[in-house]
């Protein structure tokens, strides 16, 4: 250690505390670029879903060379000297990134060239977390309890007679409406949709997780009593905001859904579906749209959580917007980022409404 | 859509690459029956003519060992009588008379051990390799490894017993850092699988009118998005979805087997734990016939307020318990092997019989029971690549420590992946800074009972 960095050698009788404060000193030292190289790495794949060295804990020979060594040295940097270690600024640099900012749109030279995108040509389009999935599906339906701290939910029950077995619920009361955040989980027991979309096992670390398509969530998503709930509950809030007109209905599911109105063709489509079927069933078919689960477009809606993660807010598939000409008032926020104002909005509700 | 094509749609993390076994396999899948509570050795494979001999003597000084739930009382012989069975002559107790008959397809390890005298934590250790939970699952591996061998039904299915699931429940088949396509999927006789069903308020046309608007919102979506092949897999999950709402009642539907094979399972009989394991081992000889990679087949479930009630755990009433629970065994796994065998399964059916721990040769002081023990139980293989009628390692006179060619759970795994034509020191997935593996650093294939 002491040949690494200066100022940590030890003498070899030093006591266990006096080692353990060595250790944390070096660890947090302003000179230690291991440190923040490895929470830039991590943020940095926060928002774009992957990281900048693939193996976000394990750096040097064993974790694979960064794709983008000068950026994460730039960041790791601005990390330790121009922000103090603070984080927020970090993800500001992130978010106002043009990489950060750019389009999803597929471009076949540029695919030929880089098929990943691992260069960043596009936005990586990546599929929503698992608590994403199920937040978004509470937001869409306009049954998400946005409450912050407070005692957390359970998916299951349990019967304890020397082990606990545990059985996955079967009616859903409004207090676990509450963001997937909140869930207890308790130790190697998925609940079904969180754990069908890839939320990891709690049992060991998982610094990053893996992103699946499988039959078992398109039964779920089909077919769970918390989603057939759900649906329910997505129709009544369309009967109720947008009347009884089939047009105005599929526009608001769109709005809601997709973050953006429907092309003539969907329309016409969606409301022949809902004449024929209703619109509960219209809205089971909404949570099951890849559309829904897939983030392919202008990642706009990921600004507006990293405004909303600003003011310490909660964000939710609500506050997308994939509009091609985003709201002015998202302009306004993205360019300056005022933050009492963002906290005002947040607090009101009003992020997610035009 | 081909089961092959979809899977090559699927996103595959980087890492050691897994398609495929590594050598010619000798079996292409496998059926594990797993019996929780920790089943005596001593009652039912493993025949101690000196402890008989000694029954009710104090141990002798250096035999005592670390108990669970009590002290250890005097040597205890096992109840009941053995009697050789099979051409290779193998003593096995009368408590399994039907699966006597299968003794000379049996490659027996007498000398396994665990690292741990927990229930939970050794099955888990059985079943992934660790005691934490969290690692994937032998199937998951399996199922990581070869994929699925059809397009309709799970790669891999744990099927839970009537009366519950086992000790640490879903972490005996869970995926653990594996991609979710890997969990079993879990269902049994008793229960379908979740989520299989719609709802009974929505009825076939509102059914197929709701898939149809749903492919044209998808395929729409997609056609605008050609480069992003996540899209088209998710498509094709779906149709495998609906194709699975198919199949899986069909294998399910045990009304399809003649009264003969019902009879010679016992699906039918008057007792209902006997019955529902019975249907379960017909259940996991139509999804074996059907390609399933994986069957993970319990019979018991985990330890209940009651020791030995529910499980192999009988503590106090050794009897009493084993005269229970080996009935609910013996016919229906017999029927299994019989059935298997006849219909040319065992051929390329890797077959393993498992639990967590042995049991203590003393009793229980003040019962008339056994005390878990890690250092001594037994498993058998049977089938594909295996020599029947064979015994490897062995436990002291008493039963009470493994002495010769001691194994453990990495032995029985990495002979189990050999025979699946895969090497367990190349079959890895890098977690957390290490190409992990099913056996961790260790195991050895027993080759002693190879073909």
């Amino acid at each position: 250690m002491g040949d690494l960095l200066p100022g940590f050698a030890l003498d070899p009788t030093a006591p266990e505390a006096e080692r353990r404060l060595a250790l944390a000193r070096w660890i947090a030292s302003d000179d230690n670029a291991l440190t923040a190289r490895v929470i830039v790495n991590r943020i940095w794949m926060y928002h774009f879903g992957r990281p900048l060295v693939r193996a976000p804990s394990d750096f040097g020979y064993n974790g694979g060379e960064p794709t983008h060594p000068e950026l994460l040295d730039w960041l790791a940097g601005r990390l330790v000297s121009e922000h103090g270690w603070r984080l927020k600024p970090l993800h500001r640099d992130i978010v106002l990134s043009a990489a950060y900012r750019q389009s999803s749109e597929y471009r076949e030279d540029a695919a030929k060239a880089d098929h990943d995108a691992e260069f960043l040509w596009r936005f990586p389009p990546r599929r929503l977390e698992a608590e994403e999935v199920r937040d978004a599906v509470l937001a869409i339906s306009g049954k998400l309890d946005r409450t912050i701290g407070g005692p957390g939910f359970r998916l299951y029950r349990y019967t304890v007679d020397n082990v606990a077995t545990y059985y996955p619920l079967e009616e859903f009361g409004p207090e676990t409406f509450r963001r997937s955040v909140y869930h207890q989980h308790a130790r190697s027991v998925k609940p079904e949709l969180l754990g069908q979309f890839d939320c990891p096992d709690t049992s060991l670390p998982a610094p990053k997780r893996v992103s699946t398509t499988t039959p078992l969530q398109a039964l779920s998503l089909l077919n769970n009593a918390f989603l057939i709930e759900q649906a329910g509950f997505f129709a009544e809030r369309l009967e109720r905001e947008a009347g009884g007109d089939f047009a105005a209905q599929v526009e608001l599911a769109w709005r809601l859904a997709f973050g953006r109105s429907p092309e003539a063709e969907e329309s016409a489509d969606a409301v022949r579906f809902v004449e024929q079927q209703g619109l509960a069933l219209f809205c089971r078919a909404l949570f099951n749209a890849n559309e829904l689960v897939y983030s392919t477009k202008r990642p706009l809606w990921i600004v507006f959580a990293a405004l909303v993660l600003h003011c310490g807010q909660a964000f939710c598939r609500e506050d997308r917007c994939d509009d091609p000409h985003p709201p002015r008032f998202l302009l306004r926020l993205h360019h300056r980022l005022g933050r009492r104002r963002a906290r005002v909005l947040a607090a009101t509700g009003g992020l997610g409404r035009r | 859509m081909a089961g092959a094509a979809l899977a090559s749609l699927l996103p595959r993390e980087a890492s050691a690459a897994a398609s495929g076994p590594h050598f010619a396999p000798k079996a292409k899948r496998v059926l594990q029956i797993f019996c929780p509570g920790g089943a005596s050795h001593i009652d039912l494979w493993d025949y101690k003519p000196e402890l008989e001999k000694r029954s009710g003597e104090e141990p002798p000084p250096g035999a005592q060992m670390v108990t669970f739930q009590g002290k250890n009382g005097a040597l205890m012989g096992s109840p009941w009588k053995f009697t050789l069975r099979g051409q290779s002559g193998k003593p096995i107790s009368e408590l399994l008379p039907r699966l006597g008959e299968h003794a000379d397809e049996m490659a027996f390890i007498h000398s396994m051990t665990s690292k741990t005298n927990t229930h939970g934590p050794a099955c888990v250790f059985m079943n992934t390799g660790f005691i934490l939970e969290g690692f994937p699952s032998a199937g998951s591996w399996v199922s990581y490894a070869l994929g699925s061998a059809n397009d309709n039904l799970p790669t891999y299915v744990a099927i839970p017993d009537i009366r519950g699931e086992p000790p640490a429940g879903p972490a005996n088949w869970g995926a653990g850092f594996l991609p979710a396509e890997h969990q079993a999927i879990v269902f049994n006789a008793q229960n379908p699988i979740r989520n299989l069903k719609r709802p009974a308020s929505i009825s076939d046309a509102q059914e197929e009118a709701t898939r149809d608007f749903l492919g044209r919102l998808n395929r729409r979506h997609a056609d605008e998005h050609p480069g992003d092949s996540e899209l088209r897999a998710r498509i094709a999950a779906y149709e495998l979805a609906a194709r699975m709402q198919l199949s899986a009642p069909e294998v399910s539907d045990l009304s399809k087997e003649t009264k003969a094979t019902r009879d010679l399972y016992g699906a039918d009989d008057p007792n209902h734990l006997k019955a529902g394991y019975a249907r379960n081992c017909l259940l996991a000889r139509r999804l074996l016939e059907r390609g399933v990679r994986f069957v993970n087949l319990f019979c018991a479930s985990r330890a209940s307020g009651v020791d030995g009630l529910l499980n192999w755990d009988a503590h106090k009433t050794l009897q009493a318990d084993y005269e229970r629970h080996c009935p609910i065994l013996d016919q229906p796994t017999a029927a299994l092997l019989t059935d298997m065998k006849a219909r040319g399964l065992l051929d390329d059916t890797l077959v393993v019989w498992a639990t967590e721990f042995g049991r203590m040769p003393t009793h229980q002081e003040g019962t008339v029971g056994r005390d878990h023990n890690p250092n001594a139980f037994t498993v058998w293989f049977a089938g594909a690549g295996v020599k029947g009628g064979v015994s490897y390692g062995a436990t002291d006179e008493f039963g009470g420590k493994s002495v010769e060619n001691v194994a453990t759970s990495y032995d029985f795994h990495a002979t189990m992946l050999h025979l699946l034509g895969l090497d367990h020191e190349r079959l890895t997935w890098y977690h957390n800074g290490i190409n992990r593996r099913l056996t961790d650093v260790h195991g050895h294939v027993i080759r002693e009972i190879l073909a």
